[in-house]
């Protein structure tokens, strides 16, 4: 078995961890560069099978976030190709955008809940862009509360909460409409560790029912402890795949 | 390393396997939710809500009230004119035959319905009545009034045919002068054809104002919200459903601006009921105040909601993609 820190030297058709049948999240020698010729990635190549976690990690500005955004269609890649659950990003035509999103839970750092409007009803959405009836609605936002453990506060507005149960609503919004992948950027930046655990024992359980998991963070200590695989960027390369076996 | 990780499949969403049915409930669903969410909100506004609403309301009131004074005025000037009858005199010292064959003459026009020929004494008779004449009229010592033909049109007569018919009793042998006692009517028309055009060009410009307030209100309620926006967008909103809320405030908000009208015109017409209808008891009796029909009055609310409608639509698609680009 290769090291982890030169496997980015393997071409991507004989990478470990190049796409397989299964690939939900693709990255094929995908670039990207800003405007004002910053280099935020260079030739990534990874992919993330269906019930797999994998952590994106790097010092601040290694390009993060930039991969995140791709995989959401927030920024298109310069050069390579981003494949979602089986499509290419690159064919996608705008009018495209709204249905393969829906294939996608996003969590983000600063929660971006809906402040006018309870838990339940920000938890709600995803259904309701989805045309789900109100009465399946019901069902599965409460699911999605109980999964986690938010149940008893769906009538409450978000600024009730802890800034750990908001990041629990996201993650309800996120995972409610049964996405094939969920992304998350810096989920716990604002959460103390034991928190931070917590939310990311949620992603575990997501990861275990099938869905694929990335989660972009700079916090080795915790990815440490999740024993997942490690994906690690260094200005804007894919300098290390650590598989989830071997992270110590 | 690949055998470990033991591929699973994906949660099959809900949601992908989409049949014909099923688009239809997701259609209808996220109109019953847009339709409730723009109502809620208008709620959680009241102030906002009330203040665009009776800006919306007044000046569609406007045209309805104007609408209003104008049917009246033309009732009354069709009440009012139809007894009016145009009068030829007859020159000093005609006899009675004279007058007699001139009104034959006449009674053979289409435009006539009726000649009453009246004879000096007739005329002498009338004035005697007015007070304060008898005396003067007792000391002449001959009857100095002429023959009058009272010319009666058939109703409905335009002024060129009017005109037609004073110019032919001009033209009869033995008539000094004609006197049209009808020619206000003609004016009042061509006056309230002016008012008319006036009320559609103002009812035009308030509409056009309407809507743009209704615009101007979803346009603030837009940019109050785009972050919002931008978050249902990532979580896989397409841009019509983002902006269909606001396409039924707008609709929501037409609406009642345009009930809201209605109201201001009916209050406003039972204030007018009673004194239009004493002065035009004091002209004719058969004159009675004409209220708005009931179509317009039921249509005002719907045509106020196409208002709202498309006052939304015409900032919501810009204003989306900037709260988007936000
Ligand atoms: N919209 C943008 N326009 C120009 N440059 C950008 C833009 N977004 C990111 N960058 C640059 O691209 C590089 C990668 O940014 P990115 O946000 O992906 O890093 P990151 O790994 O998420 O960092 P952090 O840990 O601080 O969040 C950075 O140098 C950043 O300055
Ligand atoms: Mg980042």
């Amino acid at each position: 078995m290769p090291s982890p820190q030169n496997q980015h030297h393997i071409p991507y058709p004989l990478g470990l961890h190049g796409p397989t049948g299964d690939a939900v999240i693709g990255f094929d020698l995908v670039s990207k560069r800003y405007e004002g010729d910053h280099q935020a990635l260079t030739d990534v190549s990874f992919s993330v099978e269906a019930g797999e976690m994998a952590f994106v990690t790097g010092h601040s500005g290694a390009g993060k976030s930039t991969l995140l955004k791709l995989l959401a269609m927030i920024e298109r890649p310069t050069n390579g190709v981003v494949t979602l659950d089986g499509r290419k990003l690159n064919t996608v035509r705008p009018a495209e955008i709204p249905k393969i999103r829906r294939k996608l839970g996003m969590v983000f750092q600063d929660h971006r809940l809906l402040l006018d409007r309870s838990v339940f009803a920000n938890v709600e959405l995803p259904l309701i862009i989805a045309g789900v009836s109100p009465a399946d609605r019901g069902r599965r936002v409460r699911a999605a509360l109980e999964k986690v453990g938010l149940l008893s506060y769906e009538k409450q507005l978000p600024e009730a909460l802890s800034t750990g149960e908001q990041q629990r609503v996201g993650i309800a919004r996120a995972i409610v409409a049964k996405p094939a992948v969920l992304i998350a950027d810096e989920p716990t930046g604002n959460l103390d560790p034991q928190l931070a655990m917590e939310i990311m024992g949620l992603f575990a359980e997501f990861q275990a029912v099938g869905t694929a998991v990335l989660v972009a963070s700079h916090d080795l200590m915790l990815i440490k402890r999740m024993k997942k695989r490690v994906v690690v960027l260094d200005h804007g390369k894919l300098v290390a795949d650590v598989p989830a076996m071997e992270v110590v | 390393m690949n055998a470990v990780r033991e591929p699973r499949r994906a949660p099959e969403p809900e949601k992908t396997r989409r049949s014909e049915p099923r688009k239809v409930g997701a259609w209808r669903e996220h109109h019953a939710w847009s339709m409730s969410i723009s109502l809620r909100r208008l709620g959680a506004r009241p102030l906002g809500t009330l203040l665009t609403v009776a800006v919306m309301g007044v000046a569609l009131a406007l045209p309805l009230t104007f609408y209003l004074l104008l049917g009246n005025v033309q009732r009354m000037g069709d009440a009012l004119g139809r007894n009016q009858s145009i009068s030829a005199f007859m020159k000093p010292g005609q006899n009675a035959g004279m007058a007699e064959t001139a009104a034959s003459a006449l009674r053979g026009r289409p435009e006539v319905a009726d000649i009453v020929v009246r004879t000096p004494k007739d005329g002498l008779d009338e004035l005697a009545e007015v007070q304060g004449f008898s005396g003067a009229l007792q000391s002449l010592d001959a009857n100095p009034l002429p023959y009058v033909l009272s010319v009666q049109p058939k109703p409905g007569l335009s002024a060129e045919d009017i005109g037609r018919l004073v110019d032919s009793m001009k033209a009869t042998p033995g008539v000094d002068m004609v006197q049209d006692t009808g020619a206000w009517r003609q004016r009042l028309d061509a006056l309230l054809g002016v008012g008319t055009r006036a009320v559609s060009l103002l009812a035009l410009l308030l509409g056009i104002a309407a809507l743009l307030v209704v615009g101007n209100t979803i346009r603030v309620d837009i940019q109050s919200r785009s972050a919002e926006i931008g978050v249902l967008l990532l979580i896989g909103a397409s841009r019509p459903f983002v902006r269909r809320p606001y396409l039924y405030a707008g609709i929501w908000l037409g609406f009642l601006a345009g009930v809201l009208a209605v109201a201001l015109a009916v209050v406003l017409e039972l204030a007018l009921a009673g004194p239009v209808g004493r002065l035009a008891a004091a002209y004719d009796g058969s004159v009675s105040f004409g209220g708005l029909p009931a179509w317009l009055l039921l249509s005002v609310p719907f045509a106020s909601a196409v208002l709202g409608w498309l006052g939304a639509r015409l900032v919501s698609a810009r204003q989306i993609r900037r709260a988007a680009a936000a």
